[in-house]
């Protein structure tokens, strides 16, 4: 009983060794599998871009149906040559596509946020919020379909048709 | 300790010289260089600062690869520590222990943060549950880490609430329900297994403080039914088969516990705390039964409470049978505030509600004070008063 006992002290000492071991093995593998794909972003909302360490921002899914929206219950068909995104397509949950997109569950995909260094908060921000730049984030996508924003950079913004669309109050006003 | 106290106990005779002359001698043998461990520990914290900053500093500039094995090194050499400890421990144990848990925890969070991974914060707590449990219960040997596991296995609760509840697409109405009231009435069953425990360990400590930290979740428990039934009734609520299902369920977890806390304790404690359980049981189909009016959700929270204070009463707690007299007289005050609304609009009313709050704060003073056990507990535990529920 009583070195029944200490085996059971010392395996009680190892498994949470074991255990975390596993689970960062587990982040680092999927950390490093998958297609990247470049998603533009924009600023979530002009007073709060950054909440803790996290850059927060809505994905500007180049959807070419005006009214669908990848809300809860939908998902994403990605269609071009990775990393280059050139449209996505919104489908019921469960629908089978080659290169599909889902949020995990009690997540979504409207909006993201992105873990940053703390002294290159203030410029990113900045950045996040200056009208004449895009915002673009990696997505990492796993084949399952479930992705991880790995970075973010800035590019000029094309010449939009419409003059309203490069205003800072747009952002807020479409904040849903 | 001073020597000037004892000059004065000479004089007034209290103590005879040569007595005076030993207790000089020891003492003069036995001083701790106070200013010198002053000095080393401030020297040592100033060192501790100093390295924290440097490591913050510099910490996005460090590969995550290795502020993880940094992370991960740590936690190893604490594990080995914990190993070549004695079995029985020590404070020094339990710190490490406690520190290990909040290593792993963290851990998680790194993990997060090195590889963008996001998850919902009820996964890695329950993970955490899963890995850190069996340790903390096999080697835990005080409230440091009974506190741990408990606030864990709360947390891991309620945040699995908040996720389920905001879930899209939902589950069905009951099937939700039933596994959330599952998860937040979980931790309460901790007393029985604290109860079969206690008569088989030589940690007493830790297993006297998980049962009472378990007793105090569920005594919190049985408050806010006892207050969430002044709305109502329930019975005609339109979430009224899950609001059925929620009670049904948050009794029959702590009947359970009342019902193995009674079969493992033997002794005149242990009957008279799973009588309290078994009270705690019915506290949630009493609020159910009786919601819809604000009196009999006051007299409900004053006997539960009243409960609380018999049980303290036989069970020799004496800083519990207060804190109950306390909370009990502290619902009087503010039931005659909600009879009464507009005592608080005239003088003479005014005047009445200050007398009625002098004369309940009074009593209360009174009851505690005559009724209350002896402040030394009986047998075991070196403890401290007001977490002994």
């Amino acid at each position: 009983m009583s070195r029944l006992h200490g085996a059971l002290r010392t395996a009680a000492l190892v498994l949470p060794l074991i255990g975390l071991a596993t689970a960062w093995a587990i982040s680092h593998q999927r950390g490093e599998r998958g297609t990247d794909w470049e998603v533009p972003v924009q600023g979530y909302d002009p007073r709060d871009l950054l909440r803790g360490h996290y850059l927060v921002f809505q994905y500007d899914w180049p959807i070419e149906d005006e009214d669908a929206v990848p809300g809860p219950g939908m998902m994403l068909c990605l269609d071009g040559d990775a990393p280059t995104l050139t449209s996505a397509e919104v489908v019921p949950l469960q629908t089978r596509c080659p290169r599909p997109l889902r949020a995990a569950p009690g997540d979504t995909l409207l909006a993201g946020k992105l873990y940053i260094p703390q002294e290159r908060a203030a410029s990113l921000e900045k950045q996040l919020a200056d009208p004449a730049l895009r915002g673009i984030v990696t997505l990492r996508v796993r084949e399952n379909g479930r992705y991880t924003p790995m970075g973010i950079r800035f590019e000029p913004r094309p010449p939009q048709p419409e003059p309203s669309a490069a205003e800072p109050g747009t952002a807020s006003a479409t904040t849903p | 300790m001073s020597l000037r106290r004892l000059k004065a106990w000479e004089a007034a005779g209290l103590v005879d010289a040569t007595t005076a002359a030993r207790i000089r001698e020891w003492e003069s043998s036995h001083t701790s260089p106070v200013a010198m461990r002053a000095v080393i520990g401030i020297a040592a914290l100033a060192i501790g600062l100093g390295l924290l900053s440097v490591i913050a500093a510099n910490w996005d500039a460090v590969p995550g690869v290795v502020r993880l094995g940094v992370h991960f090194a740590l936690m190893v050499a604490l594990a080995l520590w914990l190993w070549r400890q004695a079995s029985t421990g020590g404070i020094a144990a339990e710190a490490g222990l406690f520190v290990l848990g909040m290593l792993g925890l963290t851990f998680f969070g790194h993990i997060g943060q090195v590889y963008q991974t996001d998850s919902p914060l009820w996964q890695p707590l329950t993970l955490w549950l899963v890995l850190f449990a069996p340790l903390m219960l096999l080697r835990g040997t005080g409230w440091l880490t009974a506190l741990l596991l408990m606030a864990v296995m709360i947390m891991a609760a309620w945040t699995f609430m908040s996720w389920t509840m905001g879930l899209q697409p939902r589950l069905g109405a009951v099937d939700e329900t039933v596994r959330i009231v599952l998860a937040i009435t979980a931790p309460v069953l901790l007393a029985a297994l604290a109860a079969w425990a206690q008569r088989r360990s030589s940690r007493q400590g830790f297993w006297r403080r998980l049962a009472e930290l378990a007793l105090l979740y569920a005594a919190g428990g049985a408050s806010i039914a006892a207050i969430a039934s002044a709305d109502g009734p329930w019975r005609t609520d339109e979430g009224s088969t899950r609001l059925l299902w929620s009670v049904l369920i948050a009794s029959g977890v702590t009947l359970l516990t009342a019902l193995l806390v009674r079969a493992f304790r033997r002794d005149p404690e242990g009957r008279v705390v799973a009588d309290l359980w078994l009270g705690l049981a019915a506290m949630p189909l009493l609020a159910y039964a009786l919601s819809g009016s604000k009196i009999v959700a006051a007299l409900l929270f004053m006997t539960l409470w009243a409960g609380i204070a018999y049980t303290a009463l036989r069970a020799g707690w004496r800083g519990a049978f207060q804190a109950a007299v306390g909370i009990i007289a502290f619902r009087l005050v503010l039931l005659s505030f909600e009879l009464g609304g507009d005592l608080l609009t005239s003088g003479a009313g005014l005047i009445a509600s200050g007398l009625l709050i002098l004369g309940v704060a009074w009593l209360a003073l009174k009851i505690s004070k005559r009724f209350a056990p002896p402040s030394d507990p009986p047998p075991a535990s070196s403890s401290s008063q007001e977490t002994s529920p």
